[in-house]
């Protein structure tokens, strides 16, 4: 058999000799840690974010659920014509921001009536928040909205919360 | 040949060992990640489900409050009372009061006319009074009013309407208002209890104050008044079934309500006991009508059941109440309605002996409905006549054998420090009362009516021994005494301890630390079977 040319040995002598085999190893490790740690960040902020998310979730259904208040009355035309009075008394723990009060007609305005959505900047004064275990009374200003209470007609009034808990109520102006 | 070196063996195996390397690493971070996005979710899941535990006890505690507003049958100064009643089994708190106008106000009948905070915590059973109001209600029959309740639970309850008539009262609660109609059923059904009605007596409180409350005597009694101790509370008085005649004279009864309608039954004016049945068909005793007892100021008024601080409530009690709750007192003194100035005084007209019945009258306060209850009693034995107002027999108890006379009636058991009416269990049980082991008490009698006496000792539970000899005790001048032993055993000595009175310092017996004995002295029957019979209230002080 024919033996290479020994200047070929050579050749691969000088590349072997280039890099330890420690070396590489070390090489290869730190690949791997990087690879792995890249990954775990990926993979950690991924679940982060699911988790943060879902957790935000639950404490948005905490809220909800403790969320109490009940509509104890509703006045119309009062204190002033088109001035709407509404009395809601919460029964949480919490505090309670109510977000809007919807006043439907339920008599025979009932075609004719265009639901009346109240918000905060419709209140004659104060805010739309209520302490824990206290009756307020929230006062509103609806005559830019051109709609009149009718005497005698029967309206919904529909108390919708920060938290999107609501109470309904019927009364007749 | 030559041996060919192996290369690729070489290489293989350490890219063998860096995978494997690797790919633990690797699967231990994903892993790692994942237990970590698990356990994130669980822990929101136990979050979740504690907030819906939580969503769920408050919904549910919701549903079962129930409570009850019971409005007055009066509007007086501008306000009427309310009670509210807890009749559910969870404590509640009363947050909220709202009065609304209903009618006759110039604002809507939407809008309250008043609100007040309120904190009033209820266990089940508690009732409570509160004025509602505010001084503005007017009462011109035009304006009708409304009472809500809130509670911190956030249920509402309201009270019946009062359209306020010109004389303060309530048209609803008159015929052809909005009540509903009486419960017919009521009376009937719980006149299985006690076979008439919804008004149940303590017989073992029943009770004669003497004498002349008012002007000489006061409520409680001391001393020489007599405390008849009960199981369900104190009622004050002599044992009412032998009294002394021709006083003035106050009985008194304990009662409470069990109407199955859960309303409160407010006691009117005609409300008394009938003691003129008999044989006699003439001189027969008049009724004795009810009185109220201001128990603090030590007075009688005449009973008004328009009038809230002079009038009795008997409030509704549930079947399974605890023995000793929902438990008035009535007051009887007056021989005539609304009245005090007609004192009420027993006489023997029916051979010493006088049944009694009670005419109990009242109205519901719930639903304005009205009520009446005949209630068989138990007879009185009246002891003989007594001259000048005055009991003939009148007797005292000394620590000594001293012969001094006995102070007026109406002196408090604590003018004399030679006077004892009461000791110390401790002392009782062991011997030492008045004072060395074994002591006497005397029983002095200020002038000697009918010889032989008779001095009996009444246990709270009923049962009595004789402190006299058999066939009674003579009392002679100078010293007029009866020497007798406290007992210090309890009415049972067959339970082989004759020094066990302090038995009685258990709830059943106990007020207010202290436990009562009777001490009854009566002289000798005369020919008629009439004798004189005085009263003394023992107190054993438990502790």
């Amino acid at each position: 058999m024919k033996t290479p040319p020994l200047f070929i040995f050579r050749k691969v002598s000088r590349k072997r000799s280039g890099i330890s085999p420690v070396i590489a190893t070390t090489i290869i490790l730190a690949i791997t840690i990087v690879l792995g740690i890249s990954l775990w960040s990926f993979a950690n902020s991924g679940v982060s974010t699911a988790t943060e998310t879902y957790a935000n979730v639950v404490e948005e259904y905490g809220k909800f659920t403790s969320d109490r208040f009940v509509v104890t009355s509703a006045a119309f035309d009062y204190p002033n014509p088109d001035d709407m009075v509404v009395w809601i008394y919460n029964s949480g723990k919490f505090d309670t921001n109510i977000q809007t009060v919807i006043v439907t007609c339920k008599g025979t305005c009932s075609a004719s009536f265009i639901p009346l959505q109240l918000t905060g900047p419709d209140l004659l004064s104060g805010d739309m928040t209520i302490a824990s275990h206290t009756l307020k009374d929230l006062r509103f200003d609806s005559s830019a909205k051109s709609e009149v209470f009718t005497p005698g007609e029967t309206y919904q009034v529909q108390v919708v919360s920060e938290t999107g808990a609501f109470q309904t109520i019927y009364q007749k102006e | 040949m030559d041996k060919k070196p192996n290369y690729s063996h070489r290489f293989a195996s350490r890219r063998g060992v860096g995978a494997i390397i690797g790919g633990v690493i690797l699967a231990g971070i994903l892993l790692t990640t994942v237990l970590v996005y698990f356990i994130s979710i669980l822990n929101n899941e136990k979050t979740r489900t504690s907030l819906e535990i939580q969503a769920q006890q408050d919904d549910r505690q919701k549903a079962t409050e129930t409570f009850r507003v019971e409005r007055d049958l009066l509007v007086s100064g501008g306000n009427i009372d309310i009670g509210i009643e807890n009749n559910g089994p969870i404590p509640l708190i009363a947050s909220q009061m709202l009065v609304y106008c209903e009618l006759g106000c110039s604002n809507p009948a939407s809008q309250p006319m008043q609100t007040t905070s309120l904190s009033k915590v209820l266990n089940p059973g508690d009732n409570d009074a509160e004025s509602a109001g505010g001084g503005m209600l007017i009462a011109d029959n035009n304006h009708r009013y409304r009472v809500d309740v809130i509670s911190e639970r956030g249920n509402i309850v309201s009270s019946i309407t009062c359209t306020v008539k010109s004389d303060g009262t309530c048209s609803e609660d008159s015929t052809g208002g909005g009540p509903p109609p009486p419960c017919i059923s009521c009376a009937v059904n719980e006149g299985i209890i006690q076979g008439t009605g919804s008004l149940v007596l303590d017989f073992k409180a029943f009770g004669a104050i003497y004498p002349d409350l008012g002007s000489r005597g006061g409520v409680p009694q001391k001393g020489w008044e007599v405390r008849v101790s009960s199981p369900y509370g104190s009622a004050t008085g002599y044992p009412a079934y032998d009294i002394p005649a021709e006083l003035n004279t106050v009985l008194v009864e304990k009662l409470r309500n069990f109407d199955s309608s859960g309303n409160n039954i407010v006691i009117s004016r005609n409300t008394g006991l009938v003691v003129n049945v008999g044989k006699a068909t003439s001189g027969q005793p008049d009724p004795n009508y009810i009185c109220y007892a201001d128990t603090t100021n030590k007075q009688f008024f005449a009973y008004d059941e328009s009038n809230p601080a002079r009038r009795v409530q008997v409030r509704a009690t549930a079947l399974d109440a605890a023995p000793d709750e929902g438990w008035v007192e009535l007051y009887f003194c007056s021989t005539s309605p609304h009245t005090t100035s007609l004192n009420w005084h027993p006489d023997a007209k029916f051979n010493n002996i006088n049944g009694i019945f009670m005419i109990a009258r009242g109205t519901f306060l719930g639903s304005g409905s009205e009520y009446a209850q005949t209630i068989p009693y138990q007879a009185i034995q009246v002891g003989k006549s007594a001259a000048g107002n005055k009991p003939s027999l009148i007797a005292c108890l000394y620590k000594t054998n001293s012969g001094t006379a006995c102070p007026a009636v109406n002196a408090n058991d604590d003018s004399t420090t030679t006077l004892i009416y009461n000791a110390l269990r401790s002392n009782m049980e062991a011997g030492t009362v008045p004072g060395t082991p074994v002591g006497t008490t005397y029983v002095h009698v200020n002038t000697i009516t009918t010889n032989p006496y008779h001095v009996t000792w009444v246990y709270p539970d009923g049962i009595f021994r004789e402190l006299t000899p058999s066939g009674g005790a003579t009392v002679t001048p100078p010293l007029q005494n009866i020497g007798i032993q406290i007992p210090r055993g309890n009415s049972n000595d067959t339970d082989g301890s004759t020094t066990d009175i302090g038995s009685y310092c258990t709830s059943q017996y106990v007020v207010g630390g202290k436990v009562y004995f009777t001490v009854m002295v009566e002289d000798n029957f005369d020919l008629n079977s009439y004798r004189n019979a005085y009263y003394m209230t023992w107190r054993m002080d438990c502790s």
